[in-house]
């Protein structure tokens, strides 16, 4: 294995401090804005895996819809500074003390890397659109259909929960 | 008809009317329930007569040598088979009605007796308990596919190799083993040695329920339905004021039935329910007028001192089954000279617990003190099942499993040593008793000690005919002092209003129109009644059975009085009654065994005349106090004789006592030893005394107690104040009163020890460590589940926080720990 | 085939995915507001989708980028539902703080 590329390096940092900057951001906006840098940068590692087309997915469909859900949100309900405190008596370093644990034992597993990885070259044209596709609607079709009806029951799902409130409101 | 026919319908007629009564007792009411239950103990007893005229030609007829023929049948026979038949030597008829607990029906074989030529295979259909012979036995196990599931081929060779181990015996049969051999199994015999097999034995755990008839359950039978069908007509006039006839005569229907069981069942097991069956019935009928506490817990004493006994004869029976494999009388019997070693450890263990079980149902020492109590009951069945029939089953089945007690002659003097005891001390406690029924009581406990001794001895016919003699005369006074209560009463309830010469108005019509509110005798057991001339009891004796508040009635009650005083005699022992013969015959036995036996066997002999002595003693007390001399009461004063239908039994059965001796006299043949002789294998007692001068001897000691009875009691002014009898030794009398203080002495050492024994179990390991624990495991609980909530912050970061530990230490675990 | 794929190796972008996944994590447990939590969430999803992708171009099975592709799917799902969820825990807590929503404890 040779030695990881500098354009994955470059990208890999910034992917995350990018994902720091998210998970400590005070306003909430900011942190949303970190997060779409950080998909897009996200988006940079697949192309260079090969996946071309989730590349492309994942900008629209992280940094397209679901970004401007999120801020969509943040902006509905005002407010967009939030604390950092911790109201939870040592709910904080045990659970520093976990994820250290994990984050850990993750990398060293990561470190190990695949045991196959390496063997033959990819084939032409390996994640392209067109070969995602053919694959999507020939072997994975039926797994296709259902997840488009899981994307159909989430939106009535979101429809009904937030219209919630409104649709009873004799209830207390 | 044949006999196998005749003999379920012996059985089922008591259990139809059992079975009538049970479900339309109250519907037919009290009169009718009597005489459905009267006709089918007589229709069984009518049954009994016509087997006994079947089968006595064949049990009559003469007998070549004696018990030659008792061996299994290992000549000429052949094969011996299961089920209906005839054993033409001993005059056996067995039928098996169900086959009942099959564990192994396919086991049901025949197993070779002849002998078996070299090299010829021998098959056997499934599974046989043969005696293997010093040969070789080898090879070929074909087992059938049942067998093979059951026993695995390894374990069937294992067992049939063992065989060739055993040294040659000298006499060329080997010991028997109970080897089982099993499937289809080739002996190889060398020729020279002969093969012998057990008669017939399925294996496995068969129990049919099987009849058996011979003399001895024939004679049972004889008595258990004669004496029954007697008091069940006595009882129609007995218990005709009492509301509850139905359930009355559904008890005793079924108390028929159960002891027709249990003398006629073909092996333990149907034995042993007919014995639980009549505890069962005693203890409801002990307890008939249950709304009395006395009554009620002498029931429960009858039933829980029996149960002892029970339990040793169920253990005896578990061992007869590890040793035998099978319960059934016919195979038992025959192997026990082969099977048991003689005085081994398991023919005393086996011998030893059926003792105690007989000791707990036939009231011998040391668990008689049931007997006294169970007088709690209406006085009919103190006569049929205290006195004639249920006592007499441990007797019974000693005589029964003879076979077995002959290999344990250690077990078999000890019963004789336990009948000893028990007729001298209860003879002894009959002398002071002032309650008529309790006099009885203990005469009953010594008269079945006598059989003991008789069968101890191994006069097996002799304790048998004791028993038949027995049942007739005792069941005769019990029923006569039935009578002399109910005559009493009269006297009572008339006494103050109603002038003498009264008898002849005192018939069947004018005991129904007595009506209920007069305390009847069969409220004996306490004059709760509500007789306005009644005085109250003294030291706990209704008056109506205080032998000092008798006296002249046989003048009052002449009927009643004479039968008594014929039963009375024939218990005595006074030539030429029935009591006479068979008591003499158990001395003669007794003192015959001596020759042999030693010294042990003279005392039990003095023992047994002393009893003699005082037997007559009692009686001759019983009957003078209570039937001559001046009445000592209203009562007795106005005493009225019973109805005929309480009559006709005492009279039939004085008939009985009296004569009852003739099917034992050598001068007619000696029947009853003919009879009894193929089935209970006795040796005739040769050389010892001579009958006659023990007969004198015996009746001169009955003279002699008679003699001073009448000394004391039989005049206006005794010769003998009884007064300088018990001054002479007040502790003695005491004692005796008492009777021995067993009953304190059981309550000291047994009852009160057992009681705190409960009471601490109940407080202290019940309240405290079973209850506590019970307890603590609620209280952890609660504990725990305050405990455990302290983690449901509601939190969802908390949440997150378990399950990324939960995912952490998983992970360190899978990755660094394994 | 894109040149520079075959220069990176495979544990690289793992143990990238593996911090990533960890610092998700940490912003699922240390933040309070409800909708950084949900972010986090969607990082850590983006952490085990970037496995899938290098696994899956490390073993040149396509059956990764598919998988991550249902994956996206659902995670769109699954935002649109969580944040009406949001929507309505704001409403009825007035507050999009973690721990307001805490009446399972009683």
């Amino acid at each position: 294995m040779m030695g990881p590329g500098p354009l994955f390096v470059i990208v890999g940092a910034l992917a995350l401090v990018t994902a720091v900057g998210m998970v400590l951001a005070r306003n909430m906006v900011h942190s949303a804005l970190f997060m779409v840098s950080h998909f897009g940068l996200t988006a940079i590692l697949y192309l260079l895996l090969s996946a071309p087309f989730l590349a492309a997915a994942q900008v629209i469909v992280y940094a397209g819809a679901i970004m401007v859900l999120f801020l969509f949100v943040v902006m509905l309900l005002g407010d967009a500074e939030s604390t950092l405190s911790e109201p939870i008596a040592g709910h904080r370093p045990a659970s520093i003390l976990a994820l250290l644990v994990l984050g850990a034992a993750l990398v060293t597993v990561a470190s190990r890397g695949v045991p196959a990885a390496g063997g033959g070259a990819l084939p032409e044209g390996f994640g392209s659109p067109g070969q995602v596709g053919e694959a999507l609607y020939t072997r994975w079709v039926l797994p296709f259909e259902i997840v488009s009806v899981i994307l159909l029951v989430a939106m009535v799902g979101a429809v009904v929960i937030a219209h919630f409130r409104r649709r009873a409101g004799a209830r207390p | 008809m044949t006999i196998e026919t005749l003999l379920p319908v012996v059985l089922a007629l008591p259990l139809l009317g059992f079975v009538v009564l049970a479900f339309f007792g109250r519907r037919l009411g009290g009169r009718r329930s009597g005489i459905v239950a009267t006709a089918t103990v007589g229709a069984a007893f009518a049954a009994a007569l016509w087997i006994a005229a079947l089968a006595l030609p064949v049990m009559l007829a003469p007998h070549e040598a004696p018990q030659a023929s008792s061996k299994p049948a290992s000549d000429s026979a052949g094969v011996t088979t299961l089920g209906h038949g005839v054993d033409p030597a001993s005059a056996v008829y067995r039928t098996t009605l169900w086959n009942w607990m099959t564990v192994a029906p396919e086991y049901a074989l025949t197993v070779a007796t002849r002998p078996i030529p070299a090299g010829q295979p021998v098959t056997a259909d499934a599974v046989a308990v043969v005696n293997v012979p010093v040969a070789r036995v080898l090879h070929d196990l074909d087992l059938s596919s049942t067998a093979r599931r059951m026993f695995s081929p390894e374990q069937a060779v294992g067992r049939i190799a063992r065989v060739d181990f055993y040294p040659p015996p000298p006499y060329g049969i080997a010991p028997l083993t109970g080897d089982r051999v099993m499937g289809d199994t080739t002996l190889e015999t060398d020729g020279s040695v002969v093969p012998v097999g057990l008669p017939a034995t399925p294996l496995g755990f068969v129990v049919d329920i099987a009849l058996q008839l011979d003399a001895l359950s024939l004679l049972m039978i004889l008595v258990i339905t004669g004496v029954g069908f007697l008091i069940h007509l006595y009882s129609t006039g007995y218990m005709a004021h009492d509301p509850d006839r139905p359930r009355y005569f559904a008890y005793l229907n079924l108390f028929v039935f159960s002891m027709l069981t249990l003398v006629l069942g073909a092996n333990f097991l149907v034995l042993f329910v007919g014995w639980e069956l009549v505890g069962a019935c005693s203890y409801l009928l002990i307890g008939f007028w249950h709304k009395d506490d006395v009554n009620a817990s002498a029931g429960r004493k009858a039933f829980i001192v029996n149960r002892i006994g029970d339990v040793a004869f169920l253990i005896a029976m578990m061992l007869i089954f590890t040793t035998f494999a099978t319960l059934s009388y016919a195979s038992i019997f025959p192997a026990a000279a082969m099977q048991l070693t003689l005085g081994g450890g398991a023919a005393t263990a086996i011998a030893a617990l059926l003792l105690i079980g007989a000791t707990g149902k036939s009231a011998q020492v040391p668990l008689y003190v049931w007997l006294p109590d169970a007088m709690a009951g209406p006085t009919p069945v103190s006569a049929l099942i205290h006195a004639a029939t249920m006592v007499t089953a441990g007797v019974y089945m000693i005589a029964r499993a003879h076979a077995l007690f002959e290999r344990a002659p250690a077990v078999l003097a000890a019963v004789a040593v336990v009948g000893a005891v028990t007729a001298l001390g209860a003879a002894l406690i009959a002398l002071v008793q002032r309650d008529i029924k309790r006099v009885l009581a203990y005469s009953t406990v010594s008269q079945l000690g006598y059989m003991f001794m008789g069968v101890g001895a191994g006069a097996y016919a002799a304790g048998v005919f004791h028993l038949m003699t027995h049942a007739f005369f005792k069941a005769l006074l019990f029923l006569g002092a039935g009578s002399l209560m109910h005559a009493m009463e009269h006297g009572f309830h008339h006494g103050g209003d109603e002038a003498f010469g009264h008898g002849d108005a005192h018939t069947d019509a004018h005991g129904d129109a007595l009506g209920d509110t007069h305390g009847h005798a069969n409220r004996d057991a306490h004059a709760t009644a509500s007789t306005h001339a009644a005085p109250p009891p003294e030291d706990g004796i209704p008056p109506e059975q205080d032998l000092r508040r008798m006296g002249g009635l046989v003048r009052r009650a002449p009927i009643t009085g004479w039968t008594v005083v014929i039963g009375g005699l024939a218990l005595a022992g006074v030539f030429p009654l029935a009591g006479f013969w068979s008591k003499d015959e158990i001395l003669h036995a007794v003192l015959s065994r001596s020759v042999e036996g030693g010294g042990l066997w003279v005392v039990l002999y003095a023992v047994g005349l002393l009893t003699a002595g005082l037997t007559a003693f009692y009686t001759g007390r019983l009957l003078l106090m209570a039937l001559f001399g001046a009445p000592r009461s209203d009562g007795a004063a106005h005493a009225a004789e019973s109805p005929r239908s309480m009559t006709a039994p005492l009279v039939v059965l004085a008939v009985l006592s009296a004569v009852g001796g003739l099917p034992a006299l050598h001068a007619l043949g000696s029947p009853l030893a003919t009879a009894l002789g193929p089935v209970l294998g006795e040796h005739a007692s040769e050389g010892g005394p001579s009958a006659l001068t023990l007969a004198v001897v015996a009746s001169a000691v009955v003279a002699a107690g008679l003699g001073l009875a009448w000394a004391m009691y039989g005049r206006a002014t005794p010769l003998v104040e009884p007064a300088r009898m018990t001054d002479a030794a007040p502790a003695l009398y005491r004692t005796l009163l008492g009777k021995f203080y067993v009953d304190e002495l059981y309550d000291r050492v047994i009852v009160r020890p057992f009681k705190w024994l409960a009471d601490r179990l109940w407080h202290d390991v019940d309240d405290g460590v079973i209850d506590g624990a019970v307890n603590g495991v609620g209280r952890a609980a609660v504990a725990l589940g305050q405990a455990s909530r302290r983690w449901q912050t509601g939190y969802v970061r908390s949440y997150g926080l378990s399950i990324l530990i939960g995912a952490a230490a998983l992970a360190a675990w899978l990755l660094w720990l394994v | 085939m894109i040149p520079l794929a075959v220069q990176i190796p495979a544990n690289g972008p793992l143990m990238l995915a593996a911090v990533l996944f960890t610092i998700g994590a940490a912003g699922v447990l240390l933040r309070r507001n409800i909708i950084i939590v949900l972010m986090s969430v969607e990082l850590m999803l983006n952490a085990v989708n970037l496995t899938l992708v290098t696994v899956s171009h490390a073993l040149a099975s396509l059956d990764g980028q598919i998988f991550v592709f249902f994956s996206l799917t659902v995670a769109a799902a699954e935002v649109a539902v969580g944040l009406a969820l949001v929507v309505a825990l704001h409403r009825s807590l007035g507050s999009t703080d973690v721990d307001a929503a805490s009446s399972l404890r009683d």
